[in-house]
């Protein structure tokens, strides 16, 4: 059995901000046509790897990675312009609130079409049909109409569909999408996951959703990430990291997900704070929250452990001498 | 579109009804007449003049009488300058000052909206802390001084060079126009690029500016398509106001450069209290004032489409 060849493939990526190390240590895979779900609280150090992946990080952000590789090919010493060449003709990015994502006094059409011109070099005129064209395939009736509006005349749902078609305007290998349903309604985040679904399995585009709504992840993804205060503290097969949880942050996550099936009178939470990042940790991050934290939890930082096949946690739960030893 | 502008319109009729009435009567508060140094007037001639004004007439008739008059876009005559309709002298002297004014408002903007911008881009670096520090100046130094400065060193460069650059003062070619158009656009540059600055800040943090880097757009192209409109915004708005203070800056600056405006005439028209004449030029300059800030109003819709499909200002 040959193992699929990564799509884009991350080891070891730190990012520094302001004097925080946000971002410590974290390797990612994607993989053509799969989706992975990057999870984790706000301040988990998410968007800021998502951003990194298309160097759009703040200027004054410091990075380094071990490698980072991207359809075979080395990234980390590309320049600027190289960078510029890469964005959203081959990794897109769709952001969070689709009311501020798009420039208010341009219209819808124009902001697609844009793209067009820029990377596949043609025309306006021929850009802007196939703006309409883009339009029309992500469901928005109407859609001449519709792309010579302004942002403010569009509904939420609508705007995200439009923001949807300017990523995927130059058919990216993978596409990034930073909280894409959060900032929308219930009945319409499913019709756009519905839809970011449909557009990998067609266009065999990886997909990297960074979300902190586990039901979404459930629906959508192959494989998760779990993050806390900057680290990837486990990584694996959906089913198994929902089902068996191996991190006591992941299990505290699934719990305090409320059910359908289960009666509580109040939402369950995990007690405490994540830790100050400006400080360096010496063990394990969530070692002051954690009901099973031991001495070394503190103390040393645990190694990544295969707990079970296509699972990782970083927990000295998982350490065999322990296991061994008790 | 149409019916915003006839809105502004007819906000800016009222708007100039306004200031005719305040001004009427406020100047009739104001003690003495335009008589009382009229040279040997026997108090029969007084009573002729008079007579021959309506100021013997109830003030509310005399405000009636100028009201209609004003309609007809008759200002009358000058109680004090012999033979001169206020019309004419309206007519001789605004283009001069408008032509300054209006060179002074564009100086101020375009510089305004670059100098912001560069500071933006540079935020918090020498190009920006050297422009606060040039903009805290230009706004708190007043134009008399800046004026009186600006002229020393007209004449020390006609000196060095041994051929007059430029004039020092006066009115009649191009060369007359930029250094006091430059010194009245001055405080109000500043103040557009201080709010040029922060503008820009706020939309270079916006998310679509992401969006647009995530495109693959380069910096420049960014600026270009993305930052300077959304950017211009607030700048576009307070230009309206800003055209009052250069207005008004405007007197001073004649008076120094020696050029024949219409700001002279008003000044002088005060301290004589020639009615007609404060009258005129008050409605005149009011109504200006008004026109101007509708036009700015369109071009502001014009830019922001939030404004022209809505119809109505925020």
């Amino acid at each position: 059995m040959k193992a699929p060849e990564s799509l884009l493939s991350v080891r070891d990526l730190n990012i520094s901000l302001g004097g925080q190390h946000l971002v410590r240590s974290v390797d990612l895979d994607i993989e053509a046509g799969q989706c992975l779900a990057l999870v984790g609280e706000s301040g988990s150090g998410k968007s800021l790897t998502a951003l990194s992946l298309m160097r759009l990080l703040p200027r004054s952000a410091k990075i380094s990675q071990q490698y980072i590789l991207f359809e075979g090919q080395s990234l980390a010493a590309y320049s600027e312009a190289q960078w510029r060449q890469l964005r959203a003709r081959r990794i897109a990015m769709i952001f969070q609130n689709p009311m501020t994502a798009m420039n208010p006094t341009m219209r819808v059409g124009q902001q697609i079409a844009e793209v067009l011109c820029l990377h596949a070099g043609v025309s306006r005129r021929e850009a802007n049909r196939q703006a309409v064209a883009l339009l029309e395939r992500l469901g928005i009736v109407n859609a001449a109409q519709k792309a010579r509006q302004y942002p403010f005349e569009m509904s939420g749902g609508m705007l995200q569909r439009a923001v949807i078609a300017m990523a995927i305007a130059c058919k990216p290998a993978l596409l990034i999408a930073d909280e894409p349903t959060t900032a929308l309604d219930a009945t319409v985040q499913a019709e756009v996951l519905v839809l970011l679904r449909e557009l990998c399995n067609e266009q065999n585009m990886g997909l990297l959703l960074i979300t902190h709504d586990l039901g979404v992840v459930r629906r959508m993804a192959q494989k998760v990430a779990v993050m806390y205060a900057g680290k990837l503290v486990e990584t694996g097969a959906i089913s198994r990291v929902f089902n068996t949880p191996a991190h006591p942050y992941t299990q505290a996550l699934k719990q305090a997900m409320p059910s359908l099936t289960e009666q509580r009178d109040s939402l369950m939470a995990i007690p405490g704070t994540p830790p100050d990042l400006s400080k360096p940790i010496a063990g394990c991050a969530f070692a002051a929250r954690c009901p099973q934290a031991m001495n070394v939890c503190a103390r040393q930082q645990p190694a990544d452990y295969l707990t079970a096949p296509e699972q990782h946690a970083k927990c000295w739960l998982w350490d065999p001498a322990r296991t061994k030893a008790s | 579109m149409i019916a915003y502008i006839l809105k502004r319109l007819a906000y800016g009729a009222i708007t100039i009804w306004f200031i005719a009435t305040a001004t009427f009567f406020s100047m009739h508060a104001v003690p003495g007449d335009p008589f009382n140094e009229a040279k040997a007037a026997s108090p029969q001639l007084r009573q002729n003049l008079m007579a021959r004004y309506g100021l013997d007439k109830p003030v509310t008739e005399q405000y009636l009488i100028y009201l209609r008059n004003m309609l007809r876009g008759d200002f009358g005559i000058s109680f004090t300058q012999e033979n001169r309709q206020v019309n004419d002298i309206i007519r001789e002297h605004f283009p001069v000052s408008a032509i300054l004014g209006v060179a002074a408002l564009l100086i101020a903007a375009t510089g305004g909206i670059i100098g912001g911008a560069v500071a933006a881009h540079w935020h918090n670096r020498s190009p920006d802390r050297a422009m606060m520090i040039a903009v805290v100046l230009a706004i708190s130094v007043p134009s008399f001084v800046i004026a009186a400065l600006a002229q020393m060193a007209i004449v020390r460069a006609n000196d060095w060079l041994s051929f007059p650059l430029l004039p020092v003062a006066g009115w009649g070619g191009i060369s007359h126009v930029w250094v006091p158009a430059l010194v009245l656009g001055l405080g109000t540059m500043a103040y557009l690029a201080r709010l040029m600055r922060s503008s820009m800040l706020a939309v270079m943090q916006s998310d679509y500016v992401l969006t647009a880097r995530a495109k693959g757009l380069s910096d420049w192209q960014i600026f270009r398509k993305h930052q300077l409109r959304n950017a211009m915004l607030p700048v576009v708005t307070e230009l309206g106001p800003t055209i009052a203070a250069i207005t008004t800056g405007g007197f001073v600056v004649e008076l120094i450069f020696a050029i024949p405006g219409l700001g002279r005439y008003f000044v002088q028209a005060i301290q004589q209290l020639d009615y007609t004449v404060i009258m005129g030029t008050t409605v005149f300059y009011g109504a200006f004032l008004v026109l101007m800030v509708v036009l700015i109003d369109i071009a502001y819709g014009l830019i922001d489409p939030r404004i022209r499909l809505h119809g109505d200002g925020r």
